[in-house]
């Protein structure tokens, strides 16, 4: 036994070494089931023209029509009514509603007590509000590549999202704008180049490469000359960026 | 070991994809170059007749006969003329929208003219061809052909067809003259003259020599140029018809169409050993033969279906078949020198117009619309353009347009009509 275990732990790859092996081997099965999916084709996103689409509601405005109605409703219904009432003067200035609960109808007193209190408790809007959301909308609807952060707006990282989208419509529209091609070099109709473009923090245009050959040194030649030709761009949003460019034509 | 193994995992690439944007469409127009005037290197000023102006004017025209550069105006050039080597300020041509730049320097030293041109990129900001010519000033228009030609492959692969010439016919009252032109229109010369009818003149491949039929001795028959020497020889002289047509593509073989055998058939004549070998043999007229540009198969029209139609057959008269199956009256076809496509001149609508058809028969295109009388085309040695006669204002003259109909522009009138052009290989400059 003893002799055993001194020949397996001899000159030739005993227990240890073996155990060492087989736990090699083992990392490897598993980092090739964790990473293989990343040298999987990464799925590519393709942009068209970019169209900017919010949803957006004017809460104050769309309440401001039926909060008269509601109110009505249900104070007849007998539920407190929750919806503010609009009202450009501050409750302060309102002449005290003077009641007087009468012993004999004690339901409708305490109907007309909660909703002096209701609206006691949810002070009205003030004037200058309604204004600042309804001049944030239309600018948040432009594509522009600044964009002025609005209080209607998502905050954060969609925000920068957008940004993000109305920077590459503006390449797109810059960068189609100077793609141009003689005629009579081009036969094909089903012929697409690719292009890799890394744009610096400043908008200079760092370096392009073509990622994928069209076959036709002429297009190639023309779509890295657009490219060029569009240089130096607007800086992007964010730091420095990278983006690929499909050519077809 | 096993920590540096960890160490990799975690550097790992994430996973997150690369957005990519589609374009498409892009403006289709032709390349833009700036040509200042050259400059001399002699440091002279120019003189009252300027001669760098002249120079960058006529190779702008030689560009602008091309179907892929547009020059742009001087009047539109911030650069003042002209700076020294080195150092060309390329954002000065960026800003006027051009994509390409030639300069020029010329000087003359004692008998010799140097011309040195040089064809940058522009968006690159570097040099493409830089080329230096000597020779005498006579020769300066060769040296920009030839420099035009350099460029032209550099920017689109082929087109250096600047040292081409066009032969045609001329008929004037009685008069009927060959007559041969360079590509740009310039050096023009009477190859022949005569008081008889003349027709079709052909190219051979080398250039050296020039075929055509003549009725000067009653009959019509074949003859041939020597370009070299100037001389002529008779090469068919059968009974009946003897009509030229195409040489074949080793220069050793021409074909003829002759009527010696009852009807118009085709007939294969080997130009050294003067062998005689007839293609078809049917009772229709089989006439305007032309050879493929690998030698193998021969296009001719034929009446056989009732009308005249083109066929195809193989250069040793077999395997026959009809490729044209549209219109009535379909003659004059000429094969590509790219091998893919055949154009002839076709009856539409009572007038004539330039199609081209694909080798298989499909991709029929007509690339003539207007009304006048569009025929006998013939292709440039690079196929990217074809000659053809057409009728305006009374009288027919030469056209040049590109191999899609596009860029039509007059290469010569006369005084009279100018028919048949043939357009001839590519000359050694």
């Amino acid at each position: 036994m003893a002799m055993a275990g001194r020949n397996g732990g001899g000159g030739e790859p005993g227990l240890y070494g073996f155990l060492f092996l087989s736990l090699l081997a083992h990392l490897l099965v598993l980092s090739l089931l964790v990473f293989s999916p990343a040298l999987l084709p990464r799925p590519k996103l393709t942009f068209g023209p970019v169209y900017d689409v919010q949803l957006v509601s004017m809460p104050e405005s769309s309440k401001e029509k039926s909060v008269g109605a509601a109110a009505a409703r249900n104070i007849l219904e007998g539920l407190p009514s929750r919806q503010p009432i609009l009202n450009k003067t501050s409750m302060d200035n309102l002449p005290a509603v003077p009641i007087h609960p009468l012993q004999t109808r004690k339901t409708v007193d305490s109907r007309m007590v909660d909703v002096l209190e209701a609206l006691k408790k949810n002070p009205p809007p003030t004037a200058p509000k309604p204004l600042v959301s309804s001049s944030a909308l239309p600018e948040a609807a432009r594509l522009k590549a600044e964009q002025t952060p609005s209080p209607a707006a998502p905050s954060g990282d969609a925000e920068f999202n957008a940004r993000q989208r109305s920077y590459y419509a503006l390449i797109w529209t810059r960068i189609k704008g100077l793609w141009t091609i003689p005629q009579g070099l081009v036969s094909q109709k089903h012929i697409e180049a690719v292009v890799n473009v890394r744009i610096m923090r400043d908008g200079t245009i760092a370096g392009v490469d073509l990622e994928k050959s069209s076959g036709n040194r002429y297009y190639d030649d023309s779509v890295l000359r657009a490219v060029r030709k569009a240089n130096p761009l607007p800086p992007p949003p964010g730091d420095s960026l990278e983006v690929g460019i499909n050519f077809r034509p | 070991m096993l920590t540096v193994y960890l160490l990799c995992a975690l550097y790992a690439s994430p996973v997150w994809s690369k957005v990519y944007l589609d374009i498409d469409s892009p403006t289709w127009q032709k390349y833009k170059i700036a040509v200042p005037d050259f400059s001399n290197s002699n440091g002279k000023k120019g003189t009252a007749e300027n001669p760098g102006a002249q120079l960058a004017e006529h190779l702008s025209g030689l560009f602008r006969i091309t179907a892929f550069l547009n020059v742009i105006d001087k009047k539109a050039y911030l650069e003042p003329q002209q700076p020294d080597a080195g150092n060309v300020a390329f954002a000065d041509w960026l800003a006027i929208g051009a994509e390409y730049l030639v300069q020029g320097r010329f000087q003359q030293q004692g008998s010799e003219f140097i011309l040195d041109c040089r064809l940058y990129d522009v968006v690159k900001g570097e040099a493409i061809i830089a080329k230096k010519y000597r020779g005498k000033a006579v020769e300066a228009k060769a040296m920009l052909r030839r420099f035009a030609g350099e460029v032209l492959v550099a920017l689109t692969g082929e087109g250096d067809i600047f040292n081409t010439r066009l032969a045609f016919v001329m008929k004037k009252g009685k008069a009927v003259d060959i007559l041969s032109i360079n590509y740009d229109g310039t050096d023009f010369f009477r190859e022949k003259e005569g008081k008889n009818i003349l027709m079709s003149p052909r190219w051979s491949p080398d250039g050296r020599y020039l075929s055509f039929t003549s009725f000067e001795q009653g009959n019509p028959d074949v003859y041939i140029k020597d370009m070299l020497s100037n001389t002529f020889s008779k090469i068919s002289s059968f009974p009946g018809i003897n009509l030229a047509g195409g040489w074949s593509p080793d220069g050793k073989t021409v074909l003829l169409t002759l009527s010696k055998d009852g009807n118009e058939e085709i007939y294969k004549l080997d130009y050294t050993s003067r062998s005689l070998q007839q293609l078809t043999t049917t009772y229709s007229i089989d006439v305007s033969p032309t050879w493929s540009p690998d030698g193998n198969k021969i296009a001719f029209v034929s009446n056989r279906a009732g009308n005249p139609q083109i066929y195809i057959m193989d250069a040793d008269g077999n395997n026959v078949r009809r490729l044209t199956w549209e219109g009535n009256y379909n003659t004059s076809p000429v094969w590509s020198p790219k091998g893919d496509r055949i154009a002839y001149e076709s009856r539409v609508n009572g007038g004539f117009q330039i199609c081209t058809i694909g080798t298989d028969g499909d991709g029929l295109k007509q690339l003539t619309t207007d009304g006048s009388e569009n025929k006998n085309p013939t292709w440039s040695p690079d196929g990217r353009y074809l000659a053809f006669s057409k009728s305006s204002e009374g009288r027919k003259k030469i056209y040049i347009m590109t191999a899609t109909g596009g860029n039509v522009r007059l290469l010569y009138e006369g005084s009279g009509d100018c028919v048949s052009p043939a357009w001839s290989p590519r000359f050694k400059p």
